[in-house]
């Protein structure tokens, strides 16, 4: 029921229209496009490993702002995302990721830099965050055999060399080889080259390295395994265990000082749950598009943050980082993983034909090994659009 | 916006612009960078709305609290600041810093007050986000990622007369329902304070008859401190009571901090049992959740620390599959909390706190201090996120310098 009162002041305020602040009209996602651009090198960079291959997705709206992301995903999915996301809300990001978006955390990348275009802002700002670099560790992967077993340790040791030449303070490499303690030794000879303030990491990846053959450790090798890495100074472990198996690493992580990380694989937030109610890791690592995005790594961050439990997010590279750094930058996570870099290149060499599609001089500016901030809105890449369209595949 | 000095970046960028112009190569137009807010000044005050005779259900008195930024953005709540706390935390703390960085300056907080200092700075925190949002150009719910746009109000009511109620006959009571459903709104909170215990129950019951079914009724027993604690034995008869009358749920019916008896309730009986409202730490929240104490967690937007604590004490409760349905205030203080609750993907109800009237009646002399036609847009008992920037409020500037009194 409406009081005189109420319905002189409405007309009072009719009156006073021009007077009002203007009000906020719905921005609606008009397009979503997935298309593969690839850029220009030669045979060598190419073979050398040289990054010139972007799946892009793009997501348009109706405020003519357009949100790009280079982790998006091939063109199959498009029916479903068009379905999904033409009309809806831009900013409905937690109905939108609920209702399935979570399956492509690429597309809800380049959503996100389409809010922060409107909204004026970097990302990781809008989301919390307030530093202003982080640090890069660089998991490198050595051409040929995936477990790494045709490579010296000392060429291991170059390659860490060289990464901190460069500034950086960290490097992972795999837990791979045939014979697991083999790993541990490759650690002391990194080691004794780069000193003790350089970060080096070691990861099992889980049961990736069944598609050398293996098995995933069993407890006593995993055990072993940690206890040699941590005897030559290791900084961590990743995922040493099956994905699925909560108790194995928080037995693992209770017995031994080294770091037992993991997390990569699970989507949304229950497996995270899980693993902090298990004491599973030391440290999460959400996966930035796979975990369902920056929405869902914030959250992750959250729960983490309640349970004094360090979030690191599983890392990319190339263009593609823009989406995790901003993620990165939200939580104020204390590493940000470049990955995977192919020795001997460096990450500003591995991304450069990155460059042919930005105004801007650098991919992403690194200082003393840290990752700096993006001040531009959105994702934080001032594109040229022209240019992406040119080299669309 | 604040002039920026030249970056290294961008020195090395125009120089390459130029000499890419030199050699007649196309020169892009760069992206603007996003500008920086950086806080000027922080006040609180508060405001009193004239009238002739004052309704002693209607809400006159407000307090202020405006966050100044270099933008010339101001952020504006109707939550106080206590002035030991704006002179010696914030002005101090803040001043000079980002507006965006409100995580940062909670953690600072949390480290320099301690958990219990959360809650007076939340006046502060909801103008911060106000801030944030018109400088962003968006409703503050949407930047904390937009779950919805409405939220089913529920209007706790205390009746005039002695806070146990007991001097209130239960037809007032039950009338006054009757008054909600017809104004189209679905849900009464009312306490269930009485010397009586299976009193509040008779007064369900007859609540009950007159409203019909469709209708939600919570009892709140507020039972925030020791000797004013049911026992085990009658927190279940009630509970047993209050099921047979379809009651929604039973509020606090053991300590705020009890972690147990809650939980033995609710696993006991079907009606809900909610709680929470004292929290001010997350760890509160995590044992609540980790003890299966609540059905419902309640947390209160400035008793907690504010809109991103409450925020993410949601997505905590969210990973177990909980409810979290904030606790109310009332009047133009409900800016934030209706933010927090449309960033919350399981928040479905907003308490409004009041008497025995309807929540724009309660609210109706704030109507001098907004612009806009209603306080909160109110339509078939849901109130809607307001299409207005920042908390949503479009403040009558004049009207709060005519009506300022002075330091909260």
């Amino acid at each position: 029921m409406l009081s005189r009162r109420l319905l002189l002041s409405t007309g009072a305020g009719l009156a006073a229209c021009a007077r009002l602040a203007a009000a906020v009209k719905p921005i609606r996602i008009t397009a979503v496009d997935l298309y593969e651009v690839s850029l220009p090198v030669s045979q060598t960079e190419a073979e050398a490993g040289v990054m010139y291959r972007y799946q892009v997705a793009e997501v348009r709206t109706d405020a003519g702002v357009t949100g790009y992301s280079f982790a998006g995903h091939p063109p199959a999915a498009l029916p479903h995302l068009r379905q999904l996301l033409v009309g809806r809300d831009l900013f409905a990001v937690e109905q939108l990721v609920h209702d399935g978006l979570y399956r492509w955390g690429g597309v809800e990348h380049a959503l996100w830099d389409a809010i922060g275009k409107v909204a004026r802002q970097p990302v990781y700002k809008l989301l919390g965050g307030s530093r202003t670099s982080v640090r890069a560790y660089l998991t490198c992967v050595w051409k040929g055999n995936p477990d790494q077993s045709q490579v010296p340790y000392r060429e291991q040791a170059a390659m860490a060399a060289r990464i901190q030449k460069a500034g950086f303070k960290g490097m992972k490499i795999r837990a791979w080889r045939p014979y697991p303690l083999d790993d541990a030794e490759a650690c002391a000879v990194v080691k004794a080259a780069v000193g003790a303030d350089f970060h080096l990491m070691f990861d099992r990846t889980a049961h990736a390295p069944e598609v050398v053959g293996q098995k995933v450790w069993p407890y006593e090798i995993g055990l072993k395994v940690a206890r040699a890495l941590q005897k030559n100074g290791a900084y961590w472990l990743e995922e040493p265990f099956a994905r699925d198996d909560f108790e194995s690493p928080a037995r693992l992580a209770r017995e031994v000082d080294i770091l037992i990380t993991g997390g990569e694989g699970y989507v949304g937030l229950d497996s995270f749950r899980q693993c902090l109610l298990h004491q599973t890791y030391d440290i999460l690592q959400p996966e930035g598009r796979g975990s369902g995005g920056i929405f869902t790594v914030r959250k992750v961050a959250t729960l983490a943050e309640s349970f004094h439990v360090p979030v690191i997010l599983h890392g990319t590279m190339g263009l593609m980082l823009a989406g995790w750094l901003n993620a990165t930058l939200a939580i104020g996570a204390p590493w940000q993983e470049v990955a995977l870099i192919t020795p001997p290149l460096l990450p500003q060499e591995q991304w450069a034909p990155a460059l042919k599609v930005l105004k801007t001089t650098e991919v992403f500016v690194i200082r003393n090994g840290e990752l700096q901030a993006p001040e531009y809105p959105g994702l934080g890449l001032d594109l040229d659009e022209e240019a992406l369209r040119r080299f669309r595949v | 916006m604040q002039p920026h000095r030249c970056t290294r970046r961008e020195l090395f960028a125009r120089a390459s612009a130029a000499l890419a112009a030199c050699a007649g190569v196309r020169v892009l137009p760069a992206l603007d960078r996003a500008p920086r807010l950086r806080i000027t000044n922080v006040e609180s005050f508060q405001v009193r709305v004239p009238a002739t005779a004052r309704d002693p259900l209607r809400r006159y008195d407000y307090a202020v609290t405006r966050v100044h930024t270099d933008g010339g953005i101001v952020g504006t709540s109707f939550l106080g600041c206590p002035r030991d706390v704006l002179e010696h935390w914030v002005k101090p703390t803040l001043v000079g810093d980002d507006v965006f960085a409100i995580d940062r300056h909670l953690k600072r907080l949390q480290m320099e007050r301690g958990e219990s200092g959360v809650q007076s700075w939340s006046g502060v925190e909801h103008a911060m986000w106000d801030a944030v949002g018109k400088a962003v150009g968006r409703p503050v719910a949407q930047i904390l990622g937009g779950a919805r746009d409405r939220l089913r109000v529920y209007r706790t009511c205390v009746f005039p007369g002695k806070p146990e109620q007991s001097d209130v006959p239960y037809e007032t009571q039950a009338k006054f329902a009757v008054r909600l459903k017809q104004s189209g709104y679905s849900g009464i909170k009312v306490r269930a304070w009485r010397p009586r215990p299976m009193d509040d129950v008779d007064m369900v019951g007859v609540m009950r008859r007159a409203v019909g079914e469709d209708f939600h009724i919570m009892l709140d027993r507020t039972a925030v401190r020791p000797g004013w604690v049911w026992d085990y034995p009658t927190a279940l008869q009630v509970c047993r009571g209050l099921e047979s009358h379809r009651a929604y749920w039973l509020e606090e019916p053991f300590d705020g901090y009890d972690l147990l008896g809650p939980a033995r309730l609710a696993a006991e009986v079907s009606i809900l049992i909610t709680g929470g409202e004292l929290g001010n730490s997350v760890y509160h929240f995590l044992n609540f959740l980790l003890n299966k104490t609540y059905d419902v967690l309640q947390p209160d937007t400035r008793i907690c620390g504010g809109i991103w604590m409450a925020k993410k004490i949601s997505v905590l409760a969210d990973s177990f599959g909980v409810p979290c349905i904030q606790h109310g205030n009332n009047s133009l203080s409900i800016a934030g909390y209706i933010q927090a609750g449309c960033a919350m993907p399981n928040c479905q109800w907003q308490e409004i706190i009041g008497g025995p009237n309807l929540p724009e009646e309660e609210w109706e002399p704030a109507l001098k201090l907004v612009r806009t036609p209603h306080v909160f847009p109110i339509q078939d008992g849901y109130v809607l996120l307001p299409d207005l920037p920042g908390l949503g409020l479009d403040v009558n500037e004049d009207a709060i310098r005519e009506y300022r009194v002075n330091h909260a």
